[in-house]
């Protein structure tokens, strides 16, 4: 009810506000954490009912900025006009009462409750003492779903519920909560292809009903396709405000990072040598206990890159940890052969090695979640750099007590020779920026000498430059003759670093390509479709199936 | 620091520890590891001195001097005199045992509310011994108490280890049960199998073979040859045990710090999924990391029976004895290091044993030491001083060297920002577009430097 | 020799009667525990909050002359300690288990030293009858045999535990308010940028735990023991933070953990004819809980943001 209860209001204050053409204005926003400058006068204007691209690297301020907006995080200095006039967004709570959504790039939805219970939250019918009406809070949301063509089952708890499902979730509760002004960050980094652009067709749609859009990216292509305007930031700063159709990828790039990025990594063919990792019919179950790896098989070749492509969720993160011990196969083998040359050493089963065995065995793992997993954030570079090692001859006697000289010396050597910038090796690795955190894991998996080299989204949030340097190491890697799996959701960074991909749905294999396939191509593949080596007919179901 | 340059055309090492880095790196570790544990104790002791003055009587002036007096004899009662201190030093002892109990769990990030538990199951199994072997000469006897108390306060610590690593019960619930269930079983026993003939309530005394020498008489019967005795040595009570204690210090010191247990067990307590992903075992480690918190408390249980007269196991004493949550302050005062809950034990220890000095002249009960412990743990818990160091910092040094100073201060930094060495190095970013890179955008080919590489050039250049 | 006296004890109502008695007195703090949790916040002192609400219910009882000012003042000191816990923890974002301890030593040391300088460690008096929490009487119902014993010759707090009980379970689960504290204990920053006031409900929820406790505190002594001593409550706190967790943080399942446990603490004072020492059946409810938290409720999963404090600027 209160959908149909505000909107009536929002109209009737509209034809006064037609003085400022603007939904939002952001004017000289300040912001510093301790020690970083997140938004140094930044400038934001936002037209009423355009869809509105805020654009930048990782870590220029743009959600720092749209928490500002949301009231999530108060600014240091700044003014904000929403529809002209001057407000003070002081909680999320005065963001709602001013029209204002914002769907966040972690979902805030609670997991054990129901869709309809998520998205009257805080707005239930009857106010908060009321006993809660099951009924009339789904009939809103049913309401709700058919007005805007989102259609969800309100009774599905959310947990159960497809990521793409609840992202839909989040934006129906901030129309629930009548938005007018809907933000939306990074909203397509978890989403295939398809939903992306069932996404797009939504938030066109929105914006042709009167709603102004925030759309927080750094993917420039979904910028061009999209949006009307575009707002550039660069390190907390503003480098640009831009019409759409009057500019470019390379222009927005360039504003971006300051200088043309380099996707393309120079390298020379490949000359694989033996097969160094073997999977065979590999089979691992998810944390929830659902089947996430279903008779995986492939090989990695010693002096070459295996990409493995595919949406987030389909498997890739499993199949990581079982090869790299941290998880258990269900069935199937993983064997890892020595190679030096073309000389083939002994072969060792890893299928049930626990990550200390794997280690010992000579693979390396650069884990998908730096913080979460790589590293200990509390302590310092040096126990970082023998993590997973610690109890090698190197560092320890007698496996137990710890060589202190010897693991400083360390850690001193792999912050000089991979350019990790800090003041001291003593330092916890927290107060390191995110692109030196990575090349700490980076220094420690490399220089152990590994014979197979596991790289799980290596270069996630991390600065261009510290993409540049890991994507050269890992091209230096493979020409010393190391195998490489490289993991990753970003496309261009499959296609530019692989020698081959094979791309992963389902928790399948679904087909080994040349980095010459087409992005046409590989976004079939990652939805299941079969668009090579298999029959037009196959092919064409495969497709049906998948829309289906 | 030897560097070895493993490049010949490496450029100077960014990691260069410089002079004043260093000495930031260690006030902050002087400041976080006395700083917080002094002003915590001096907002308690203010809070203490409130609290005097509004239940004594007379005017302000008259309260405020009877709080003084009042701490005046809580200080010569815990460390006035030799007696005192040595006095002292027995409430010390098991303080420091159940201390390195708490804070051996706590650097896997379990919290140990189940010291007393453990304490009191080494004192019982050591008991039991001392009991029924009883004419066992003391050479076997003492040690066979001693490990048999360890190994009992082990496997109460590590019951709880294992729930947790095989079911996930939270230890804050299972040490709490398994405390209570332990304090009915000595209740059991002390009225029952092992009660003493004619008494109610209590074993009999251990055996005289088993009873540890006091410090003071065992100095004069060793060093004392040499150096001069301490007359009346039967006043001074401390006994052995106190040794045991520091000994006891030193090994959790070297376990935590110098060991792969120690780096494995902070590991696993910082980051579990990093300790999955190092392929330290989780599980293995919790059971093993509560078994050795309870060996500490059941060896301090066990050394204070021994040590300590009347020898013997009493009724309900655990159960009102309140040494295993002072440790809880004790291990969070000594912030989980080894010299801190020295200090932390000696501090509580002697607040306790001053407090009947002072409950006796001052007429102040001495609960107030209670009183006074629960607001150090408020003032630990709550940590004023990060707050009020993090402004203090800011202020007068950010204009300098912001990011370092505020990751010293515990803040979020990128480093990145603002490279140490290199003046100009921060302004890169900021710099128009090198000529490469207009290059490299003109046709869209050509390789790009890097920020690294720039800064190598130009170093190089200027080298 | 063992199974005649069994059968005696299990079937009288005087059993029934007093396992019921026991089991709201720790059904009281362990319904604190419930709602606080539930919004988010830890909470093991209960047992402070409840030696609080002792002294102060026997001290303001004393001196008012009157055992509702005494109640009151109880459920108030029970509130006001859990306040110290709500300001600790939720706003100054410390570790709620070491608050949760030092409100507990703290709770000790006041009442010892208070009771010391006001009594001169003499120790205060019984309450004469008038000044005690009175039975409720019942009329003919509380003539029904075995029933009547149990259910209606009770205190009048256990019939106020049994409404608060459902009241509590009916808020928690049925109600939007009672749907905001999950979301709260849940995941905060969801609860947040839904406009809901997380620290505004954690507050409350804290403070309610309080009063209950405060009011277990003011059963225990205006009710049961009819006067004040040094640590009364013996661990009673404790045992009902067990029944939060036994009970899978419920109010309903906190009900039968604190019915099982009040049947073992009935059956401990009178199988000692059975020649079964009452110390080690005091052990039961202790291992119960254990057998339970490793078999019944080993996966009961605790809210998701328990324990962890709120911060608004964190959002990512």
């Amino acid at each position: 009810m209160h959908e149909q209860e505000k909107a009536p209001l929002a109209q009737a204050a509209s034809p006064d506000l037609a003085a400022s053409p603007y939904a939002v204005e952001m004017r000289d926003i300040c912001k510093a954490w301790p020690g970083v400058v997140a938004n140094d006068h930044v400038n934001l204007r936002v037209q009423r009912g355009e869809i509105h691209a805020l654009v930048g690297e990782n870590g220029a301020g743009k959600t720092t900025l749209m928490n500002i907006l949301y009231g999530l995080v108060r600014p240091d200095s700044g003014e904000i006009y929403v529809n002209g006039e001057r407000v003070h967004i002081s909680g999320p709570r005065d963001a709602i009462r001013l029209h204002i959504g914002m769907v966040h790039q972690h979902f805030m939805l609670i997991p054990p409750l129901t869709v309809a219970e998520n998205i009257v939250l805080g707005q239930e019918p009857g106010g908060p003492l009321a006993v809660y009406d099951r009924r009339r809070a789904r009939e809103l949301v049913l309401q709700l779903s058919a007005r805007y063509g989102l259609p969800i089952d309100p009774d599905a708890r959310i947990e159960k519920l497809s990521v793409g499902l609840q992202q839909r979730v989040e934006i129906l509760k901030a129309l629930y909560r009548a938005a007018d002004i809907l933000i939306l960050d990074e909203p397509t980094g978890v989403l295939t292809p398809q939903e992306t652009y069932e996404l797009f067709d939504v938030l066109r749609a929105l914006s042709r009903q009167g709603k102004t859009v925030i759309f927080i990216t750094h993917k420039l292509r979904e910028v061009l396709d999209l949006t009307d305007r575009v707002t550039v930031l660069r390190r907390g700063r503003n480098v640009g405000e831009l019409v759409t159709r009057e500019t470019n990828q390379a222009e927005i790039a360039r504003l971006m990072v300051g200088r043309e990025v380099l996707l393309r990594v120079e390298k020379r063919p490949a000359r694989p040598g033996p097969v160094v990792l073997r999977v065979e019919n590999l089979h691992a179950s998810s944390d929830r206990g659902l089947e996430a790896l279903q008779g995986v098989s492939f090989e990695v070749h010693a002096g070459e890159i295996l990409g493995i492509a595919g949406v987030e969720g389909n498997g890739q993160s499993e199949l990581v940890e079982v090869l790299s011990g941290m998880r258990r196969a269900t069935a199937g083998r993983v064997t890892v052969t020595h190679a030096s040359g073309e000389q083939i050493g002994k072969t060792y089963d890893i299928t049930s090695m626990n990550a200390r065995e794997v280690r010992l065995v000579g693979v390396a793992h650069i884990p998908e979640d730096r913080r979460g997993t790589g590293l200990v954030l509390s302590d310092t570079i040096e126990n970082n750099a023998i993590l997973g090692r610690e109890r090698w001859p190197r560092f320890a006697w007698a496996r137990f007590i710890l060589r202190l000289g010897e693991i400083a010396h360390w850690a001193r050597r792999l912050v000089r020779e991979f350019d990790v910038r800090t003041p001291s090796t003593r330092l916890p690795v927290r107060a390191l920026s995110g692109g030196n955190q990575q090349k700490i894991i980076v220094a420690r998996e490399f220089a152990a000498d590994p014979q197979l080299l596991i790289a799980a989204q290596p270069t996630r949030g991390v600065d261009i430059g510290a993409i540049e340097f890991i994507h050269r190491r890992l091209v230096e890697q493979r020409d010393a003759g190391k195998a490489i799996l490289l993991v990753s959701a970003e496309l261009d960074e499959i296609r530019s670093l692989s020698d081959r991909i094979a791309v992963m749905y389902e928790g399948r294999i679904v087909d080994i390509v040349t980095p010459e396939a087409s992005e046409e191509e590989l976004g079939l593949l990652m939805t299941g479709g079969r668009p090579s080596g298999a029959s037009r007919e196959e092919q064409a179901q495969a497709t049906g199936d998948s829309g289906a | 620091m030897a560097l070895q340059t493993a490049q010949p055309r490496s450029p100077t090492p960014p990691a260069l520890e410089t002079r004043s880095t260093a000495w930031l790196l260690w006030l902050r570790r002087v400041g976080s590891g006395l700083g917080r544990p002094l002003l915590a104790l001096v907002l308690a002791l203010i809070a203490g001195v409130v609290v005097i003055m509004i239940t004594a009587s007379g005017s302000l002036i008259d309260r405020f001097n009877a709080a003084l007096l009042a701490y005046g004899y809580l200080f010569v009662g815990a460390f006035g005199n030799a007696a005192n201190l040595s006095f002292s030093l027995v409430n010390v002892t098991p303080l420091i045992f159940t201390g390195l109990s708490v804070a051996i769990a706590y650097r896997a990030r379990l919290f140990n509310i189940g010291a007393e538990g453990q304490f009191a199951a080494g004192t019982i199994l050591a008991a039991i011994i001392g009991l029924k072997c009883s004419t066992w000469p003391g050479w076997l006897l003492v040690p066979l108490m001693i490990v048999a108390g360890a190994l009992a306060g082990a496997v109460w610590g590590g019951i709880v280890g294992l729930l947790k690593a095989w079911r996930g019960a939270h230890e804050v619930v299972t040490t709490i049960m398994l405390n209570w269930i332990i304090f009915y079983v000595s209740d059991w026993l002390v009225s029952g199998p092992l009660q003493a003939p004619g008494q109610a309530d209590q074993t009999s005394s251990m055996p005289p073979q088993t009873n540890l020498p006091k410090l003071s008489v065992l100095y004069n019967q060793t060093l004392g040859h040499f150096l001069p005795t301490i007359s009346q040595p039967e006043q001074y009570i401390v006994d052995i045990s106190f040794l045991f204690a520091l000994a006891a210090l030193v090994v959790y010191w070297f376990l935590m710090t110098r060991t792969t247990f120690g780096y494995e067990t902070r590991v696993v307590g910082e980051n579990p999924r990093a300790a999955q992903y190092a392929g330290i075992s989780v599980k293995r480690n919790v059971v093993l990391v509560m078994a050795l918190a309870g060996l500490f408390a059941g060896l301090g249980g066990t050394l204070q029976l021994m040590g300590q007269y009347p020898y013997e196991v009493i009724g309900q004493v655990f159960r009102n004895d309140t040494t295993g949550f002072d440790a809880i302050g004790v291990a969070l005062l000594g912030r989980m290091t080894a010299i801190g809950i020295f200090l932390g034990a000696l501090l509580f220890g002697g607040m306790r044993q001053g407090g009947s000095l002072m409950q006796l002249k001052a007429n102040v009960p001495g609960d107030l030491v209670y009183i006074i412990e629960a607001l150090v743990l408020f003032s630990i818990a709550v940590q004023f001083l990060p707050v009020i160091q993090q402004a203090i910092v800011k202020r007068f040094s950010a204009a300098r060297r912001p990011t370092v100073v505020a990751a010293l201060a515990g803040g979020v930094v990128d480093l990145d920002q603002e490279p140490t060495n290199g003046a100009e190095a921060p302004m890169m970013n900021d710099q128009p577009l090198p000529e490469t890179d207009k290059a490299a955008l003109a046709d869209g080919q050509g390789q790009v430097q890097t920020p690294a590489q720039e800064r190598q050039h130009q170093q190089n250049g200027e080298a | 020799m063992f199974w005649p006296i069994f059968l005696r004890v299990i079937t009288s109502g005087d059993l029934w009667q007093a396992s019921l008695q026991f089991a709201a007195l720790l059904l009281l703090p362990a319904l604190g525990g419930v709602i606080s949790e539930r919004s988010g916040v830890v909470n093991i002192a209960m047992e402070g909050m409840m030696l609080i609400g002792c002294y102060v219910g026997v001290v303001i009882t004393l001196a008012s002359h009157s055992v509702l000012v005494g109640l009151l003042a109880a459920i108030i000191a029970g509130g006001l300690l859990a306040l110290v816990h709500g300001v600790v923890s939720i706003h100054l974002k410390a570790d709620q288990i070491i608050s949760g301890i030092a409100i507990n030593v703290a709770a000790l040391g006041l009442t010892n030293y208070l009771n010391i300088i006001q009594t001169g460690g003499q120790g205060i008096p019984s309450l004469a009858s008038n000044l005690r929490l009175p039975m409720l009487s019942w009329g003919p119902l509380a003539q029904i045999p075995f029933l009547g014993q149990v259910l209606f010759q009770q205190n009048v707090v256990f019939y106020v535990t049994i409404v608060i009980l459902i009241g509590l379970q009916f808020l928690l689960f049925r109600t939007n308010l009672g749907l905001r504290i999950r979301a709260v204990g849940e995941h905060p920053q969801a609860a947040d940028t839904a406009g809901i006031a997380v620290r505004l409900i954690r507050y409350a929820c804290v403070v309610a735990s309080g009063l209950l406790s405060g009011l277990a505190g003011a059963f225990l002594a205006l009710g049961v023991a009819g006067t004040f001593n040094s640590n009364m409550t013996a661990g009673r706190g404790f045992i009902a933070l067990a029944a939060v967790v036994f009970g899978k943080y419920t109010p309903l399942g906190a009900a039968g953990a604190c019915l099982i446990f009040g049947l073992g603490l009935a059956l401990s004072v009178r199988l000692q004819d059975t020649g079964i020492d009452s110390n080690l059946l005091a052990t039961l409810p202790y291992i119960l809980t254990i057998i339970a938290l490793i078999g019944l409720v080993g996966r009961t999963v605790a809210p998701a943001a328990d324990g962890v404090p709120y911060e608004p600027g964190s959002a990512e």
